[in-house]
């Protein structure tokens, strides 16, 4: 079974969840998800998430000259966003506790 | 004209990522990834790629085994709307163009004795036509393909297919309306009215929205983008030698001539900076000098030889000597600057190494490939 459909319902909130600790930036998310096991998401699909999480009023971007030159992308997350994070996780916890109960704890 | 602003970074890159970013760039240049989106999209992924080499880590582990899987994805968000909005700017600066033009016909015809604004009409030339058809029967026709086939379907046959009509049309326009004796008569006040109309309406959205965006009336410069004289400057701190070896030959070709003609004068020779400081001077003052007389040659034999039959025709020639200069007078002001930057680079480095610019110039043809000290 793919599980990238698995994946793609709960990475916005992983992503929000990774900036929710502090002002980060693409690459450093990027690094967070594939340290914690996300190794399957170079799938570009990082990037169109931040933008969807700044439209909405989830996240604030902060444009800064980064070290190495190009112009760097700084995310951190808002009141709403918070908000969001705080329901997503409420409903992950729903959601798990009764798939746990269907498929057995393993 | 301004140009995407990570265009500047491109040689940082080495390698494999060097090949990433070239072939993601491909894959969004052959599904309408264009303008200001692809700028900034392009710098996001040039952010990504010149920290991900830094910490040198194997760019698979940033763009998976699949790049256009990586593209495909990395691009979902260009919206439909989005990319129709790119053409918006395309079509301000016909408008612009067409509003010059209605006020041409009006400034060239003022002054005659049967002049009446109102019916003032001029002929539109057949291979204007067949461009003015051409140029929007291809937009017209991407628009259309890209709704039926889908933004993230668009590919490069269509791409094909696209510049195919556009060619095929513009030649038959040409044809048919060269052999039909076709002409079409352009009133002055419809043009002006639809031009003006359609600018006043663009650029009220566009101050009310960057209102909106930014808190502010005033246009902050777009980061994303660089003006090509920025570009090119930014080139000569780049990696490629032969644009400082350019500058370096010249100089010391004529820093010696200049040196030898103040010895057999007995005057003390120029430093490189007196050198350098006096060839600006004298660059910026032959230019002006150059233009001046050039306008005033062209503008007296017009004169001279009576073409101009009204003050209107004098003042419409006028305007355009003028508009003409002003345009060559920016690019000469961003020759000006290049020249200052690599100037003010060559003063440094010579100072810095106890060398006069001829000396900087053999030094830099002997030094060893792999020697930065010498860089401009």
């Amino acid at each position: 079974m793919d599980d990238t459909q698995l994946l793609k319902g709960i990475l916005e909130g992983c992503i929000l969840s990774v900036i929710s600790a502090g002002e980060t930036y693409g690459y450093e998310i990027m690094q967070t998800l594939s340290d914690v096991g996300f190794t399957e998401i170079q799938e570009g699909t990082l990037y169109p998430i931040l933008t969807r999480l700044e439209k909405n009023g989830y996240v604030k971007c902060r444009k800064e000259k980064s070290p190495l030159g190009p112009i760097r992308k700084y995310f951190s997350i808002t009141q709403d966003g918070k908000e969001r994070l705080a329901g997503f996780k409420a409903n992950y916890r729903n959601i798990t506790n009764i798939a746990d109960r269907l498929l057995g704890e393993e | 004209m301004r140009l995407g602003a990570y265009v500047k970074y491109e040689e940082k890159l080495s390698g494999d990522y060097k090949k990433a970013f070239s072939e993601i760039e491909g894959y969004g240049d052959a599904h309408m990834v264009r303008g200001s989106y692809k700028n900034e999209k392009m710098m996001d992924l040039m952010d990504l790629l010149i920290t991900a080499q830094e910490k040198e880590i194997p760019v698979e582990k940033v763009v998976g085994s699949d790049i256009s899987k990586f593209a495909k994805g990395f691009f979902s968000d260009l919206t439909l709307g989005r990319y129709l909005f790119e053409y918006l700017d395309l079509l301000k600066l016909w408008a612009w163009l067409a509003l010059v033009f209605g006020l041409f016909m009006i400034i060239s015809e003022a002054g005659e004795p049967d002049f009446d604004i109102f019916t003032l009409k001029t002929d539109i030339p057949e291979y204007l036509l067949a461009i003015f058809i051409g140029f929007f029967g291809g937009i017209i026709s991407n628009i259309i393909l890209v709704i039926i086939t889908g933004l993230n379907n668009y590919s490069k046959k269509v791409d094909l297919i696209v510049t195919i009509i556009t060619v095929v049309v513009v030649t038959a326009a040409c044809v048919l309306l060269n052999v039909a004796k076709v002409k079409i008569e352009v009133r002055a006040i419809p043009v002006l009215i639809i031009t003006t109309v359609f600018l006043i309406a663009y650029y009220s959205i566009a101050y009310i929205g960057r209102k909106r965006l930014t808190g502010s009336f005033k246009k902050v410069k777009n980061e994303y983008e660089s003006s090509i004289s920025e570009l090119v400057g930014s080139e000569l701190k780049q990696t490629d030698y032969s644009q400082d070896s350019m500058y370096l030959k010249a100089y010391s070709k004529r820093f010696k001539r200049k040196n030898e003609r103040r010895e057999g004068k007995g005057l003390p020779p120029y430093t490189t900076r007196e050198f350098i400081e006096n060839e600006s001077k004298f660059g910026r003052h032959s230019a002006m000098l150059g233009y001046t007389m050039g306008v005033t040659v062209v503008v007296a034999v017009e004169f001279f030889r009576g073409d101009f039959d009204s003050i209107g025709s004098f003042a419409v020639f006028m305007i355009m000597v003028f508009v003409i200069g002003f345009f060559l007078g920016r690019a000469q002001r961003s020759i000006n600057n290049l020249n200052s930057k690599a100037n003010k680079d060559i003063i440094m480095v010579c100072e810095e190494k106890g060398m006069e610019v001829d000396e900087l110039y053999e030094a830099f043809l002997n030094k060893k490939d792999n020697d930065n000290s010498l860089r401009l």
